[in-house]
């Protein structure tokens, strides 16, 4: 043990700077393993991390953009016009109101028409269009009967006014052979056209782009003529009257009425019963 | 020669080893400085990376929150898109049939009468039956449908059917195929 000592603090005083060199080196060497190695892993994944959030960021700056940029689009401010195009519902009241006033203007009689009741059931999905089924179609077959240029008429300005329409079977019969002056029968079928594709949207999906086609379809929009069947909004009366006369009566005033009514009654029973 | 100083060797191999030591020493602190600046360079590029991970993040919840913030007119304008891509697929179905029936009633309507027309849009095709009061008025109607002006129109029209009825009149069976509205 003495020995040891002893040794100890020759090597201390006689080579200090050589046993300092050594701690040294030993030191950088933790360094090196605990500083530097340890650390390139963590930093890699963090740099990853970095770059892969900022990918990210840089998808939610375009989307941000993007939904900034669209509440300004003048196509976009034509979404109106659009829903009335393509309904999202089976556009029933509007077909036969087109039906109706095309057939005024054009001057024809429609006289047969039939839809299959599947097709005039809101729950019921009769037909499909695609396997990813984005819209879908009401047929409606009718005949049309009139002067042949007026039948004429009636199948360009139906096909003009929305929602969207079009006829996709036609025969048409003249019997000139009897009468040269003959009206023609049209038979037709009109698919009338609504949206049914559900929509989804993902918080990092970019938003679709208008191309060219796209806006060029905006403007022969335009062209249609629009649908003149008022939106109803409310429950229409009938203006039938006050059936009941229980106009502008809450529910305890018509409760006393009606107490009062009965005890009069009663009360006159008991003063006849009386006489 | 001998050398017995041996008290002189001695010294001399001391200092040279005190020499070579503070030599080492020198190197050693070196390194060791040197590994302290990699190692502090480490941390400053480790915290630097996670500040601007940070900072990203930020601007990440920032941004779902605005675009969350708008998610109605998100959906309102993917409808809008898809009702448009709707109606251009439909568009693109549609055949130019009017226009060819009034084309065809415009440019016969003193030799012939359209007294039938058939239409299937799954079949894509258009058939009509022409009538004709007599013979020459039936030939300038087939001078018409062989006209250039006509077959630039409509370059697929197939003369399908003749009949001669009793009153001398011509019906005559034309098939064309239509193009479609939208290009």
């Amino acid at each position: 043990m003495a020995i040891s000592e002893l040794n100890y603090r020759l090597i201390w005083n006689t080579r200090k700077a050589m046993v300092l060199a050594v701690l040294l080196l030993v030191l950088a060497g933790m360094v090196l393993w605990l500083g530097i190695l340890m650390q390139i892993s963590p930093v890699q994944k963090d740099f990853q991390k970095l770059g892969t959030a900022k990918t990210e960021l840089e998808k939610f700056t375009t989307k941000a953009n993007q939904l900034t940029q669209i509440v300004l689009d003048q196509s976009f401010k034509q979404s109106a016009e659009i829903d009335q195009v393509l309904p999202s519902q089976k556009p029933l009241l509007e077909l036969l109101s087109n039906l109706n006033s095309v057939a005024t203007i054009s001057q024809v009689v429609v006289r047969n028409f039939s839809l299959k009741p599947g097709d005039i059931s809101e729950n019921t999905q009769i037909k499909t269009t695609s396997k990813n089924q984005s819209y879908n179609y009401l047929d409606l077959t009718f005949s049309v009967s009139g002067e042949l240029g007026k039948v004429q008429d009636f199948l360009t300005l139906i096909e003009q006014v929305t929602p969207i329409s079009t006829i996709t079977s036609i025969s048409i019969n003249r019997n000139i052979d009897a009468d040269r002056n003959s009206l023609a029968q049209a038979d037709l079928v009109l698919r009338s056209f609504y949206f049914t594709q559900a929509i989804k949207t993902t918080i990092t999906n970019p938003l679709p782009d208008l191309n060219q086609v796209d806006r060029k379809i905006i403007s022969e929009i335009n062209r249609l003529r629009p649908n003149d069947l008022a939106q109803q909004a409310a429950v229409i009366a009938g203006d039938r009257g006050n059936l009941f006369g229980l106009e502008n009566q809450d529910i305890e005033s018509l409760q006393q009425q009606l107490i009062q009514d009965s005890t009069n009654s009663s009360n006159e029973n008991v003063e006849e019963a009386a006489q | 020669m001998i050398n017995i100083n041996f008290l002189a060797n001695r010294v001399k191999a001391q200092s040279k080893q005190r020499a070579n030591d503070v030599k080492m020493f020198r190197i050693s602190s070196a390194v060791l400085i040197v590994m302290c600046v990699l190692m502090v360079a480490t941390f400053a590029f480790k915290l630097y990376t996670n500040i601007q991970l940070t900072q990203v993040n930020k601007k990440i919840a920032d941004y779902k929150e605005a675009i969350l913030a708008q998610e109605q007119t998100e959906i309102a304008y993917l409808i809008f898109v898809n009702k448009i891509k709707v109606i251009s697929e439909i568009y693109q179905k549609r055949s130019n049939k009017q226009e060819a029936m009034n084309y065809f009633a415009q440019n016969l309507k003193d030799q012939a009468d359209i007294v039938g027309m058939t239409y299937q849009e799954s079949e894509g095709g258009l058939s009509l039956q022409l009538s004709s009061d007599n013979i020459f008025k039936f030939q300038i109607v087939q001078e018409i449908l062989d006209s250039d002006a006509l077959r630039q129109q409509y370059q697929n029209i197939k003369k399908t059917g003749l009949s001669r009825g009793d009153n001398g009149s011509y019906k005559l069976s034309l098939q064309l195929q239509l193009k479609t509205q939208w290009p």
